[in-house]
């Protein structure tokens, strides 16, 4: 009897302890934390964290995006049904349902690329209609300017959206109301674009001048497009003054670089007047 | 009858003391070991002592003795500010350091600060990016030339070689600069030729390599003009590159339709169009084919160190490496040796081939990269250490001064012979890349075809090359068609990144660093977007025109 | 010697099938299930990571495309029909072995065979190495004191698309290697004198003793040495990776199928064509091995 009652006293303390523990930090505390982790890309300790609050939006929203992410790729149409309900539910804080359905529509879009992997899962959602929707609930925001670059790559590589998608990239800078420095990217890919698909350099080095003068983020990036501004200008464009002008500030800037002396070089050779081939 | 059991049982007794007193001194000696590699007793003892590790596979002269001595200093310094932290140096050979590397990563207990090898998808998995610290000032440089520069200024690259183009992510940094020379055993060439003046262009070279192998002959001895690594085709790529680039730099001028320098698409375009002659990007193979032919007899088979004794051995003229071992080949040898740039390829060449001369080497050779992995325990202190390690004072005492290897940081003046690996830089062209190396398979292929050239003799080398070449068409096709799909991959690992850093961003305070880096990133993340987008098209074009391409003749050329 | 037990009494045997539990469970996981896993991963494109892309039967049409494949079968065959005549000369060392008088010398002889074994395989494989140099190296350096190429003549041995395979062939001459003797030596040991005796008697000489007592009574031995030969033969790829790099020699022509797969599996990143052939090479070894079991039969 004696033992009975000693075994059932330890049970008990144990049983409240493990309660006790199993508590742990709040949810909120969880709900944070598991944002952070995935923020990290520590998509282990993400997912552990957010099975703690499946119920919360933003356990909700970190459990989808590690199911779509993680690199086994074993749980796509699980993470996807998963942001699409917190996408579809008006409920959802918007920033929520921006980030789901930013992953959601980008990640079908790369699926629809990739239909001989993934079959019918590639045509479960609608990446056009879900970028849109992101677009019209946050007009100018990131969320806003990422769905667009997105859809606007698609329509310009398809020849039969191809012009109308030309008008509508220089409607979007023409009325873009949100902060500047998101534009850069967007002005990286109408450059590359208007190349590619036109030749048009009057426009291709339009973009990437603007682009240049509100800052790319990377450094590079900058190096790179400096020189391709001069480069452009001389052999694309014929302009002289506003190649001697990119020349020059390549120079100034980095003079230690290997197209400097390809810089130097090409001042030179317009200083003498030698016509571009 | 003699009773055998109870001696041996005797015996057996014995043996089985001797056994486990075995098993205790080896099982003291490993916890010694493990003790001493782990940092030392104090560190076992004292948990409030930092340990950190970095981890290489530089085994070449004066590298591990360089980076003892920054050790050193480094703990010494750290001393003095309160912070007790030991380092400690491990050293993996290359052939194994691919695996170990990639073992250590996904075993969750990496080093500190390590050297990078591997993927995009490994670095962007397991490393952490370094764009947030790189716009900073390296607080080490007080006190120098560039204590003014952002981390990233104060590399002569902009940090470019550290930009991984598929994340556009900084990785890792650089902490040493290489070029590739010429050592010459200055006391063969001179019984050789008569002279000490050292060859400068091709022609000359090709003269003083005949003369050598005549005062071979003539003195019945082995002699080899040129030796080269052949085992890993090092040598060959070198140099083929170099006069690809002397002989094909104009192409760049003209550019692609994007920008100046060259796409193997948009040659192989040309050639298809026949707008550009397919000899033009086959002249190299005439020059390399010439000079193979004063290489090692069975140079294919001849490793880095079997040329190396070679050369020791008096019977190698000239040696083609990289200033990587410019200390072991100048102090080990048991004769003079000199050091030169690889002779050029002036307009007067025997090939009757247009050349532009010496390319510049600024911007290239940058190597060394070191990063930190996500799972490390001490991410500011490794952080502080490699900032520590490519600092001006300390990188160049452990590159310039133990290693005898160039620094990659501004400002460095060198003297004596390092003046000579300085990169060539008074000249007006930059290197081109040649359409045959497609990828690392199709680099791997393209050098085989060089080499069959360099031993077969053909009468008709740029043809026998061309055709050799388009006999492996379809895997070079195979090749750059998973590389697209490994593209299409990392596109989606990148959105992966564009999400964390979104959610990082809406999580941290408005108006905090924290907030405005998780911003930068995004904006760079996207930004390295087009860079795929560019890619994939390119692989593309190249993989359409790869098909065109026509057997030597069939198009006029 | 092995009892029936019934499964009613297994529980008093447990500690046994308990001790055989653990050892069983390590080849499971170490062995089997690497195997199953490769199997597996045949039918993907696999990174070795976590990229998986599932394509069916398109690593196994790739190989039977693969002309480089085909060419290092053809290549491995050579070297097992040569593995298979240097099997004579450890079985006649053996036999002369164990036909020595002394004890004392006959114990010698043993031991002299046996050190060489401490040298790890790896330090053979480099002065093989070293012996094929072309300028340097042991070989061509004794054929020029013999007069048979001129001083600054060199032959290239692992560079010549005509000798590499022959060098290879050769390498390890006089192809004695201990532990061939010493498993001939102890199939050898076990002939009981009264068949020597009989033998004897009946006017047998040393050749006949050899041919029609000594090697049908070591055909277990020799059969045991004969698979592991063609398993060991089939597999390895090592030796060619440290002559040749990972080009298998001037044009690839000493490719064997093991080079291919850490070609195509480490160097390309192509895990998942690496298992389909190494699931080839596992079927040939089986196949080759049923051969061997059936036809290479132990008389008693």
């Amino acid at each position: 009897m004696k033992d009975s009652l000693w075994i059932l006293a330890v049970t008990l303390a144990g049983t409240s302890l493990a309660l006790g523990a199993g508590t742990g930090p709040n949810r909120k505390d969880a709900s944070h934390a598991a944002l952070e982790a995935y923020a990290e890309m520590d998509y282990a300790q993400a997912e552990k964290l957010a099975v703690k609050i499946p119920d919360t939006p933003n356990g909700k929203l970190v459990g989808g995006l590690c199911d779509l992410y993680d690199r086994s790729h074993q749980n796509i149409e699980r993470g996807q049904k998963t942001l699409s309900h917190l996408f579809n539910d008006e409920k959802t804080p918007l920033e929520i349902r921006l980030e789901a359905g930013l992953a959601l529509g980008r990640t079908v879009q790369l699926m629809k690329q990739r239909h001989d992997l993934y079959g019918k899962s590639a045509d479960l959602y609608n990446h056009d209609e879900i970028l849109g929707k992101v677009r019209k609930l946050a007009p100018g925001s990131r969320a806003d300017r990422d769905a667009f670059f997105y859809l606007i790559r698609e329509r310009l590589e398809d020849p039969k959206r191809s012009d109308a998608a030309f008008k509508e990239l220089e409607e979007y800078f023409r009325n873009f109301k949100g902060e500047k420095k998101l534009l850069p990217p967007l002005q990286l890919l109408a450059e590359y674009e208007y190349i590619r698909l036109r030749r048009d350099y009057k426009s291709a080095v339009r973009h990437l001048a603007e682009g240049y003068e509100t800052g790319f983020a990377n450094p590079s990036q900058t190096r790179s497009a400096l020189f391709r501004l001069a480069f452009l200008y001389d052999r694309k464009l014929h302009n002289k003054p506003m190649a001697v002008k990119y020349y020059k500030e390549y120079l100034e800037r980095y003079p230690y670089s290997g197209e400097a002396v390809v810089a130097k070089r090409f001042l030179n050779d317009l200083g003498k007047g030698k016509a571009a081939k | 009858m003699k009773k055998k059991g109870t001696d041996d049982i005797h015996q057996g007794g014995k043996f089985q003391k001797l056994g486990i007193i075995l098993a205790v001194v080896f099982y003291i000696v490993s916890v010694i070991m493990v003790i001493r590699n782990y940092g030392g007793v104090s560190t076992v003892f004292d948990p409030g002592e930092k340990m950190l590790t970095i981890a290489h596979w530089q085994l070449e002269d004066g590298f591990r003795e360089g980076i003892d001595e920054a050790i050193s200093e480094y703990e010494k310094t750290k001393a003095k500010q309160g912070v007790k932290v030991k380092v400690r140096q491990v050293a993996i050979p290359v052939r194994g350091y691919p695996q170990w590397f990639l073992t250590q990563l996904i075993g969750g207990d990496p080093a500190d600060v390590i050297e990078l090898m591997g993927s995009p998808d490994i670095l962007n998995q397991y490393f952490s990016p370094l764009s947030p610290y790189i716009s900073q000032k390296n607080p080490w440089n007080k006190g120098t030339p560039i204590q003014n520069m952002s981390w990233r200024e104060t590399f002569t690259d902009d940090m470019l070689g550290g930009l991984d183009p598929a994340y556009s992510e900084y990785f890792g940094v650089s902490t040493f600069m290489h070029t590739t020379r010429v050592y010459v055993n200055l006391d063969l060439y001179e019984k050789a030729t008569g002279t000490k003046q050292l060859p400068d262009t091709v022609t000359e070279w090709l003269d003083s390599c005949k003369k050598m192998r005549e005062y071979g002959v003539k003195t019945n001895r082995p002699v080899i003009p040129i030796g080269v690594r052949g085992f890993d085709k090092g040598t060959l790529g070198q140099l083929f590159n170099t006069y690809n680039s002397q002989l094909n730099t104009d192409l760049a001028d003209v550019g692609t339709p994007y920008s100046y320098g060259t796409s193997v698409g948009d040659m192989y375009h040309q050639v298809n169009t026949g707008k550009l002659d397919v000899k033009r990007l086959l002249e190299p193979v005439k020059v390399v084919t010439t000079l193979g032919q004063y290489f090692a007899e069975g140079f294919p088979a001849i490793d880095l160190e079997q040329t190396k004794y070679l050369f020791f051995s008096g019977n190698v003229g000239f040696f083609i490496d990289g200033t990587w071992n410019a200390f072991s080949m100048i102090n080990n040898a048991p004769f003079k040796v000199g050091v030169m740039q690889i002779p050029m390829l002036s307009n007067r060449n025997p090939f009757g081939l247009k050349s532009y001369g010496r390319i510049t080497e600024l911007g290239s050779g940058i190597g060394g990269m070191f990063g930190i992995p996500k799972k490390t325990k001490n991410f500011d202190l490794a952080l502080d250490f490699l900032q520590f390690l490519t600092s001006w004072k300390v990188n160049q005492m452990v590159m310039v001064k133990h290693c005898k290897w160039m620094s990659p940081l501004k400002g460095v003046k060198y003297e004596g012979v390092m003046k000579t690996f300085e990169p060539v830089s008074n000249t007006s062209h930059t290197a081109v890349f040649s359409p045959f190396f497609s990828g690392a398979l199709g680099t791997r292929l393209t050098l085989q075809r060089l080499e069959n050239s360099i031993i077969e003799r053909p009468k008709k080398t740029m043809e026998y090359f061309w055709n050799d070449y388009l006999s492996v068409r379809p895997k070079l096709i195979d090749e750059v068609e998973e590389s697209s799909r490994g593209i299409q991959r990392n596109l989606w690992s990148i959105d992966g990144s564009r999400s964390a850093l979104a959610v990082g961003s809406a999580i941290s305070r408005p108006n905090s660093r924290a907030g405005a880096l998780y911003r930068l990133r995004s904006n760079i993340n996207l930004e390295g977007i087009i860079g795929r987008f560019r890619a994939i098209d390119a692989n593309t074009e190249m993989i359409e025109e790869m098909k065109k391409l026509k057997e030597y003749g069939e198009n006029g050329n | 010697m092995a009892i029936e037990v019934p499964f009613r009494k297994l529980r008093y045997y447990w500690p046994v099938y308990l001790l055989i539990a653990l050892p069983l469970l390590l080849v499971l996981v170490f062995c089997y299930q690497p195997i199953f896993n490769g199997m597996w991963h045949m039918f993907y494109r696999w990174d070795g990571d976590t990229i998986e892309e599932f394509i069916g039967v398109r690593n196994i049409v790739k190989m039977f495309q693969d002309t480089t494949l085909w060419w290092s079968f053809g290549v491995v065959s050579i070297f097992v029909v040569a593995n298979i005549i240097k099997m004579i000369l450890p079985i006649v060392v053996a036999v002369v072995l164990h036909h020595v008088i002394s004890d004392k010398w006959g114990y010698f002889y043993r031991i002299l065979f046996v050190i060489p074994m401490i040298i790890p395989s790896m330090v053979g494989i480099l002065l093989w190495k070293y012996f094929y140099e072309p300028n340097s190296g042991i070989l061509n350096a004794l054929l020029r004191v013999m007069g048979f190429i001129s001083p600054t003549d060199t032959i290239q041995w692992l560079s010549n698309p005509t000798l590499v395979i022959p060098s290879l062939v050769f390498m390890g001459f006089p192809w004695v290697g201990a532990f061939g003797v010493l498993i001939y030596l102890a199939g050898l040991q076990g002939i009981s004198e009264d068949i020597y005796e009989a033998a004897e008697i009946d006017g047998s000489n040393a050749w006949t003793t050899f041919l029609k007592i000594e090697l049908p009574l070591i055909t277990t031995e020799v059969r045991i040495n004969l698979v592991l030969m063609i398993i060991g033969t089939i597999q390895g790829w090592e030796n060619i990776y440290l002559f040749l790099g990972l080009d298998g020699g001037p044009g690839g022509i000493a490719t064997v199928p093991g080079l291919v797969i850490f070609r195509e599996a480490f160097s390309r990143g192509l895990f998942g064509y690496g298992c389909a052939v190494g699931f080839v090479i596992f079927a040939v070894t089986l196949v080759l091995t049923l051969i061997n079991n059936r036809f290479v039969r132990v008389k008693k």
